[in-house]
């Protein structure tokens, strides 16, 4: 037991010390000394033994989710509910996050700067990994995300990233390690070849880990990819039934057109009597209303300042595209001298004609 | 023309998460189903690719059954296109059928009328 104390004692240390892009060092090169010698990792990868078949399953060992990890009593707690998430039969994922994402079937992509490298997954997780030597933010500053604070250092081939503040987030994706949010990550990717990509990573988590866990870390180019696609949920089609999932029936396109009302046509001098400028009653807005051809059109500046247009129902009551209701009212002598209705929500207004050409 | 094969399958944990975006326990992973029928529609879209098969039952009459594949990224790196199903196109797949009963499942191998296989590694 003393041993494996020092030992876990010991290992952060290293880990510290072995960070030449972490806090300390700000502005220390940790930039690519040459860019042009990394073009290799241009392209899309894969973890080398994640991938799926077309059926989209990866009937793999999901070691990086913690099934190897030293835990304490209290991960192996943790553990059991990230378990019992991970099965639900309803269980669905937004996205991988950090650590996953970097140990998962969703191609990804390193895009190398001098300043940064990103590292942006299929499942459209991204992480900006800083070389340009900046720390990290600061402790009391900071918090955790899905994909936490990092920061890296070239050195040579080799990319050494240190990353702190990840959020083990069940509602984003609960197959995910159930560290808690003092847990620090050390990587290590090197090219080993034009097609893999080798390293570990090194997790120390003194709340829940007994001491440090690492693993090694194989990607391989993804095919001949030229390109990497986005996940979305576009057609997602997985619903809810019961206590399991199941398959929606196809549905149309859920974006359609709305057909404009019914207009009446009104003559241009109908639709001119009405063009103008309105000050809308107790709000610092106009309403300008100008004639195109035979429509009227409006725009309501500061808050509007693109003219959209207007239906005609009768000669002075109007719907606007965006659902808005206007009838200009008129006084005993035929003469236009305001608006009233209402807004595309409802909402009662009211205004007064200033002037009959239009005036911002 | 549904033929099905039982076999068994071990089940690791988590295994159910390895399903991309939701748990793969809502197909009967120890039952594989062969249908040959014609293609009505193949969505390659997010976040899966379905192909809607039009299939004869064993009364003749014609039903759709909805297969799920993996997302469009995926499928391109196993050889797939948009093009690779066109709307009459005769083929038969393998499938894992939905565990609720309802005409659908998850596409596990999937060839032409003749029996080629579709899509090839990018």
């Amino acid at each position: 037991m003393i041993a494996l104390r020092a030992a876990a004692f010991a290992l952060p240390v290293l880990l510290v010390t072995s960070q030449p892009a972490v806090a300390g060092q700000q502005k220390t090169s940790c930039e690519p000394r040459n860019l042009a010698a990394l073009a290799s990792w241009s392209g899309v990868w894969i973890a080398a033994d994640k991938e799926t078949g077309i059926d989209g399953r990866s009937d793999t060992n999901w070691d990086l989710a913690g099934l190897s990890a030293p835990w304490n009593d209290d991960g192996w707690a943790r553990m059991r509910t990230m378990m019992r998430l991970s099965t639900n039969p309803r269980f669905k994922q937004e996205g991988w996050g950090f650590p996953m994402m970097m140990n998962s079937y969703a191609e990804f992509s390193f895009v190398i700067s001098p300043g940064e490298t990103a590292i942006i997954s299929q499942y459209r997780d991204i992480r900006h990994v800083y070389t340009d030597g900046r720390k990290h933010m600061e402790e009391d500053d900071r918090w955790p995300t899905n994909w936490g604070d990092s920061v890296g250092c070239w050195k040579g081939d080799t990319l050494t990233v240190d990353t702190v503040s990840v959020k083990f987030d069940p509602s984003y994706n609960p197959l995910a390690p159930p560290l808690s949010e003092d847990a620090h990550f050390v990587e290590h990717l090197r090219l080993v070849s034009p097609d893999r990509i080798e390293g570990d990573i090194t997790i120390v988590d003194p709340a829940y880990l007994t001491g440090p866990w690492t693993l090694p870390l194989a990607y391989k180019r993804a095919g001949k990819l030229d390109r990497l696609i986005h996940d979305t949920f576009e057609n997602d089609r997985t619903v809810a039934e019961g206590d399991t999932l199941t398959i929606a029936a196809p549905h149309d396109e859920a974006f359609q057109p709305t057909p404009p009302p019914p207009e009446v046509k009104l003559s241009t001098a109908e639709l001119d009597r009405l063009t103008g400028t309105y000050a809308f009653d107790g709000a610092p807005l106009k309403l300008i209303v100008q004639r195109r051809e035979g429509r009227l059109y409006f725009e309501v500046p500061p808050a509007l300042t693109s003219f959209l247009p207007m239906y005609a129902q009768t000669p002075e009551s109007f719907i606007a595209i965006d659902g808005a209701k206007v009838r200009f009212t008129v006084d005993g002598g035929g003469n236009v001298t305001g608006f009233d209705g209402s807004g595309p929500d409802g909402t009662p207004m009211k205004g007064k004609r200033v002037a009959t050409t239009a005036q911002r | 023309m549904i033929r099905k094969i039982g076999f068994a399958a071990a089940l690791a944990v988590v295994s159910a998460g390895a399903q991309a975006h939701h748990s793969g326990a809502m197909f009967d992973s120890t039952q594989t189903v062969t249908l040959a029928g014609t293609v009505r529609e193949f969505q390659f879209t997010n976040p899966h690719c379905y192909i809607q098969l039009v299939v004869k039952n064993a009364q003749g009459q014609d039903e759709e059954w909805s297969l799920e594949m993996a997302a469009p990224m995926h499928l391109l790196r196993l050889g797939w296109h948009k093009s690779s199903l066109k709307p009459g196109e005769r083929i038969n797949v393998k499938i894992h059928p939905l565990r609720d009963g309802s005409k659908g499942g998850q596409v596990e191998q999937a060839s032409t009328a003749d029996g080629k296989p579709i899509g090839s590694p990018a």
